[in-house]
């Protein structure tokens, strides 16, 4: 391989660096109008009557919007594929709003100022109704938050509005009441049951949600938004706006991170719409507290685990039962809910039975979404805490305990099958898992054995040191789709041409280096472009792990196919049968070497004198599996016994992600992973006012770990191959981020005794864990 | 809807600003740098660059700060430096950011009594006191317990150089962060002896104020039981309160913890 | 209102609205290095140079600026090409929405550390850099750029 495994820099740092105009923001031209949004000041309430003749009449407003101007076509924003398993249950605009910072009303005006001064003159009567803030008693509540008849769910969801249930799920492997029975009467077992809880996390990207639309000169509608999604951006307000999808162009530039939170429609539909009606360019940036009040966090859960082993250390049976919060909307619902069990049981696959069960409520909060890790996150908290617990129950190291339980290659789990995203999964025998070595060698790295259970003490401060392993996916098998175009150009390079969508992740520059591998040439000579409906293939976006593993087979495919012309009209030049020649990547020759001709030379004359021809090749994929990669955490923790405060000391993570493509970028991806799942651990927190307002809705009282909170990060890759994934590869993206919460509790636990079960571990709750 | 300013202006003298700052709906441009989201209006907002109150100095036994001086001028300024081991060096060093310290004033800070500033809490230890143009000086305990001053301009901190040994702890869970509570501890070395103890508690989340009952205690003696004295009467007498973030009982149990290990660094 | 700025050099003569803050008056002048993440003076993406001193330009009047100097990325980014090659070479600009501020950060940080007001140690170069935050890359790779451009080890 010289072009994968192989640092570049990212083809777009140039521009980035230096602070080039690349961002939605930046780019909108200079003369658009402004959308400012109008948002709910109650968590739930009806519109009674709303009043915008005194904003209409300001000089410099253009367009009011409200529920009564615009088409009430009913969606989900969710940015997934079509079907989609998230409910139907949003309108652009609608006379009921669902939590505060629900969209109101729109204004489109000359200026941000007059936009918010017109604000201010849309009379609003409210009919204030009794909001669902307690998610865990969403179900049943006297308060419906979705009583309209349009919504639904395009396939069966285990969806009931009338109870405020957005999606629901069960399966069962074997008779897990009889097992968890036997267990407990078994004097060779023991069994455990914990609850657990999971926070709002906030995705925080650094660029707010960010669109423009305009109309082209042939009257066609051009979105440039902050999106990880284009295609089913232009699908969903197609949808709603009753476009066709040929009139519609959507454009990702740049965008400045997504995490999952730009998954998801956010201002698309209101900018599309208003530029629509005005023909005009109108743009929407989002405030920091709109992206904290009004776009989507992860969503919140509640755990139950039992878990029954035998006292030498065998998992018998795993039940999970689970309660997830979707705020006001279901974007999501279903899947986070189900891969919060597909994404972590699979790791115990030797147990005789498994039972995942879980609902999904409405509530009147900021409505939970698509962020890294998914459900998995989630899930990993409760059952590698819970591991963690069973160990001590056991007496048993808890590295011994993973060791003997946890899954191998070659091996399979009857979840895989049963449990997909939304739908049923695929059958899959694992053929990359180097969990194994992974495990031994961050023991070494991490010095596991010579601190765990020391309590070593510094003045007031403990150590003490935690232990987690993870699993993820690669893309969603049989749903995600993704294709490439390479064409070959008059000089020898290339043009990628893909759906992909980079959020700053570097995958621009990843498939470049797949194209170039594939090909056989340098991947200087690959120039990318990504994520334009008008010129790129399809593909279904940033998501789920897929890009390297889903796109990167695309790009694959058409690299190979690539070289492949490039072959047979170069053997067509030098007069020989493709099977007489070879490319080295500049030069196409015979093989006894008598005859040759340069790529750069037939490319030339293959558009200005000889056999003119364009040579463009194409690529699609969708992954018939969705290997997992796999993650070994060791958490170093010092705990001050008069505060509470945890200090990660050192966060060592060893990982299998098959063949790294660009190992700086997938190492980078790999510590980013890990500090937001730090963040989210420690630092997240997140606080709603009684009346249901966001507290946490700004940088300063939501705190993101800064560079001072971050630990000594030892990052290691065990190289494992992938034989389904493009040059051995497997996905990076989410896998990092989902161990730090169940690692830093085990670790606390090891420093002080006290387990944290709900996160954020804050240091007031270990201080009063230790005092109470 | 963030902050209006209707009229702008940048007086020469502290005169004019103070005549300007008597018109109905006139304020001092300062704390701004926070103020960016509140949404009310300011009729004339006056900037005080052009006054003359930016300079550090010393007068007597006096380090004299300028209220236009903003915190990182006072961080790397020599006299701050060099007073009780560079104590307030520290102090604003672990202030927000540098982009921060290069905006936000003295007066900006001290002014508004910002309820979790370190910097007040910090002061508050030191024998400071604050001057206004009209009102004169008065010690900076006054200042904080006092109604604010309206209608009159800040015009500098008086630091007095006494001998003293400072100590300021803060407790946070980010590192950039707010504290969730912060105590300053100072005393007078004299000989083998500590005298004239000050103990700053802030971040309550009110503004910080003195712990006369530990100062007390820690007047008549140092030793491990008196020290543990000294906690317990401030977790006493002074009010701990819950915000959205950290409860009461929290900030009061960590204050106790951070006195503690204030006064064991003073005494050493 | 009208105000002088000498941004990058250059001086100008720019309308202003009394409430306009820098950063805002920056990016309609075209300077779109400078990011707005925030609005409170948290995220860091604004930061801009007055006369050589790393500011926050969401949290200052643009009024208060009449009469001074203003850097942004832009002006300085050819000087920088040393600390950007780097960057890059470690792929750790990532979505590079915080990165044009960063590369202000670590211009005014080289004279300072040249002024020796600030030590050339890592703990003190983190310091100086934490009102810069950054959700990608969990700031390790930033930080073996950052610490490979000044020589720290």
């Amino acid at each position: 391989m010289r072009e994968v495994k192989k640092s570049i820099p990212k083809k777009d740092s140039y521009g980035l660096i230096r602070g080039l105009p690349v961002y939605a923001d930046d780019l909108a031209p200079k003369d658009s109008l402004v959308m400012k949004v109008l948002r709910s000041p109650h968590a739930f309430a009806r519109i009674k009557d709303i009043d915008t003749s005194e904003a209409e009449k300001m000089k410099g407003v253009h367009l009011v919007l409200t529920y009564k101007n615009v088409p009430r076509r009913i969606i989900t924003r969710a940015g997934q594929g079509f079907p989609e398993p998230s409910p139907y249950d949003k309108f652009i605009l609608d006379e009921y709003v669902r939590y505060v910072g629900d969209e109101v009303a729109a204004v489109v005006a000359d200026n941000e100022r007059i936009a918010e001064e017109a604000l201010k003159k849309i009379k609003v009567e409210y009919e204030v109704l009794e909001p669902v803030l307690d998610f865990e008693k969403a179900e049943g509540h006297p308060s419906i938050i979705h009583p309209e008849e349009e919504s639904f769910a395009q396939f069966d969801i285990g969806r009931d509005p009338q109870k405020n249930i957005a999606a629901s799920y069960q399966m069962e492997i074997g008779d897990v009441d009889k097992l968890i029975k036997e267990c407990e009467e078994d004097p060779d077992c023991v069994v455990i049951r914990e609850r657990f809880y999971t926070q709002a996390q906030a995705h925080a990207m650094m660029e707010p949600h960010a669109s423009y639309a305009y109309i082209d000169m042939s009257g066609r509608l051009v979105i440039v938004t902050s999106t990880q999604t284009p295609f089913h951006v232009r699908r969903q307000v197609a949808m709603v706006l009753d476009i066709p999808i040929k009139n519609i162009r959507v454009i990702k530039p740049r965008i400045g991170g997504g995490f999952g939170g730009k998954q998801a429609l956010h201002g698309e539909l209101l900018v599309s719409y208003a530029a629509w009606k005005l023909k005009k360019p109108v743009k929407l940036v989002y405030t920091r507290k709109e992206v904290f009040e009004a776009t989507y966090t992860r969503h919140p859960m509640r755990f139950d685990v039992t878990i029954g082993a035998k006292n030498d250390g065998t998992l018998k049976v795993i039940d999970f039962e689970v309660l997830s919060d979707t705020g006001a909307y279901g974007e999501h619902a279903l899947t986070v809910l189900m891969v919060a069990g597909s994404k972590t049981l699979p790791l115990y696959n030797k147990v005789d039975g498994v039972r995942f069960k879980g609902k999904v409520v409405y509530t009147n909060h900021v409505p939970a979404g698509a962020y890294r890790g998914y459900g998995a996150i989630q899930g990993n908290f409760a059952l590698e805490s819970a591991m963690d617990i069973l160990a001590e129950k056991l007496g048993m190291d808890p590295v011994e305990l993973r060791l003997k339980n946890v899954i191998r290659e070659g091996e399979t789990s009857e979840i895989f099958k049963i449990m997909g995203e939304g739908r049923e999964g695929v059958e899959m025998i694992i053929k990359s898992c180097k969990l194994e070595e992974a495990i031994n060698r961050g023991v070494e790295l991490s010095g596991w054995k010579k601190k765990r259970g020391k309590k070593e003490k510094n003045g007031s401060k403990v150590k003490g040191m935690g232990f987690a392993v993870a699993m993820q996916g690669s893309g969603i098998a049989n749903v995600d789709m993704g294709s490439a175009i390479i064409k070959l150009n008059d000089d020898g390079s290339f043009n990628l041409l893909v759906g992909a969508t980079d959020l700053g992740t570097g995958s621009d520059t990843i498939l470049a280096q797949i194209a170039a591998e594939a090909i056989g040439v340098s991947s200087d000579d690959i120039v990318v472009y990504s994520s334009d409906t008008d010129l790129t293939p399809f593909d279904v976006g940033a998501y789920a792990s897929s890009t390297t593993y889903v796109s990167g087979n695309a790009v694959k495919i058409a690299g190979e196919k690539m070289r492949k012309l490039i072959i047979k009209e170069g053997a067509q030049k030098l007069g020989v049968s493709k099977d007489e020649v070879e490319f080295d990547g500049k030069v196409i020759k015979t093989k006894d070497g008598s005859k040759s001709v340069t790529l750069k030379d037939l490319a030339t004359v293959l558009y200005y004198t000889e056999n003119q021809k364009q040579l463009v090749a194409d690529g699609s994929f969708v992954g018939p599996e969705s290997p997992p990669p796999y993650a070994a955490a060791f958490a170093e923790v010092e705990v001050d016994t008069e505060t509470g405060k945890v200090d990660v000391l050192k966060y060592t993570i060893v990982m299998d992600i098959g063949t790294p493509i660009n190992p700086n970028l997938a190492r980078i991806q790999a510590e980013g992973g890990v500090v937001q799942g730090i963040g989210m651990t420690l630092f997240e927190d997140v606080k709603y006012s009684e009346d249901g307002r966001l507290l946490t809705n700004t940088f300063m009282y939501y705190k993101v770990p800064s560079r001072l909170d971050v630990p000594e990060l030892v990052v290691e890759f065990v190289e494992s191959y992938e034989p389904t994934g493009p040059f051995g590869a497997k996905s990076v993206g989410e896998i990092g981020i989902d161990t730090p919460p169940a690692a830093i509790a085990n670790a606390i636990y090891d420093a002080v005794g006290v387990r944290i079960k709900s996160l954020p571990i804050t240091p007031e709750k270990v201080f009063f864990g230790m005092n109470k | 809807m963030p902050l209006k300013i209707l009229d702008y202006v940048r007086p020469s003298s502290l005169e004019q600003a103070y005549d300007l700052l008597q018109e109905d709906g006139a304020e001092i441009l300062g704390g701004t740098t926070y103020a960016r989201l509140s949404d009310r209006t300011i009729k004339l907002a006056i900037d005080l660059q052009n006054v003359g109150i930016g300079a550090i100095y010393e007068v007597g036994d006096y380090i004299v700060v300028g209220a236009m001086a903003t915190l990182a001028n006072m961080q790397f300024h020599d006299l701050i430096m060099k007073y009780a081991d560079g104590y307030l060096y520290d102090v604003i060093s672990y202030i927000w950011s540098v982009q921060l310290r290069n905006v936000a004033t003295v007066g900006g800070t001290v002014v508004p009594k910002w309820g979790f500033s370190d910097f007040i809490t910090g002061l508050l230890a030191l024998d400071t006191e604050v001057e206004f143009y009209k009102a004169g000086k008065m010690k900076l305990e006054d200042y904080l317990k006092g109604p604010m001053i309206k209608k009159d301009i800040m015009t500098a901190l008086y630091i007095k150089k006494t001998p003293r040994k400072a100590s300021f702890k803060f407790m946070r869970n980010s590192e950039y962060d707010f504290s969730v509570v912060n105590v300053a501890v100072s005393a007078v070395k004299d000989g083998d002896k500590f005298t004239d103890w000050r103990v700053a508690v802030g971040a309550r989340p009110g503004v910080a104020a003195l712990s006369y009952k530990a100062m007390e205690v820690l007047n008549s003696s140092v030793d491990d039981e008196a020290i543990e004295k000294a906690a317990e009467e401030m977790k006493n007498e002074l009010k701990f309160a819950s915000d959205f973030r950290w409860s009461g009982e929290y900030r009061k149990e960590v204050a106790g913890a951070l006195l503690k290990r204030a006064v064991k660094e003073v005494i050493g | 209102m009208k105000i002088n700025l000498k941004i990058n050099g250059v001086w100008k003569e720019v309308e202003i609205d009394p409430s306009d803050y820098l950063l805002d008056v920056l990016r309609r002048e075209g300077y779109l290095s400078v990011k707005k993440g925030c609005d409170t003076g948290t995220c860091g993406a604004c930061t801009v140079l007055r006369d050589g001193y790393p500011i926050l330009s969401c949290a200052t009047l643009a009024s208060t600026c009449d009469g001074h100097e203003i850097t942004t990325a832009e002006g300085i980014a050819d000087e920088m090409e040393d600390y950007i090659k780097i960057l890059a070479e470690e792929g750790a600009e990532q979505c590079g929405f915080c990165s044009p501020a960063l590369l202000v950060m670590l211009y005014a940080l080289k004279k300072e550390i040249e002024n020796g007001k600030v030590k050339k140690t890592k703990e003190d170069i983190r310091r100086y850099l934490v009102g810069n935050l950054c959700r990608c890359t969990g700031y390790v790779g930033q930080e073996r750029a950052i610490f490979r451009y000044l020589g720290v080890e």
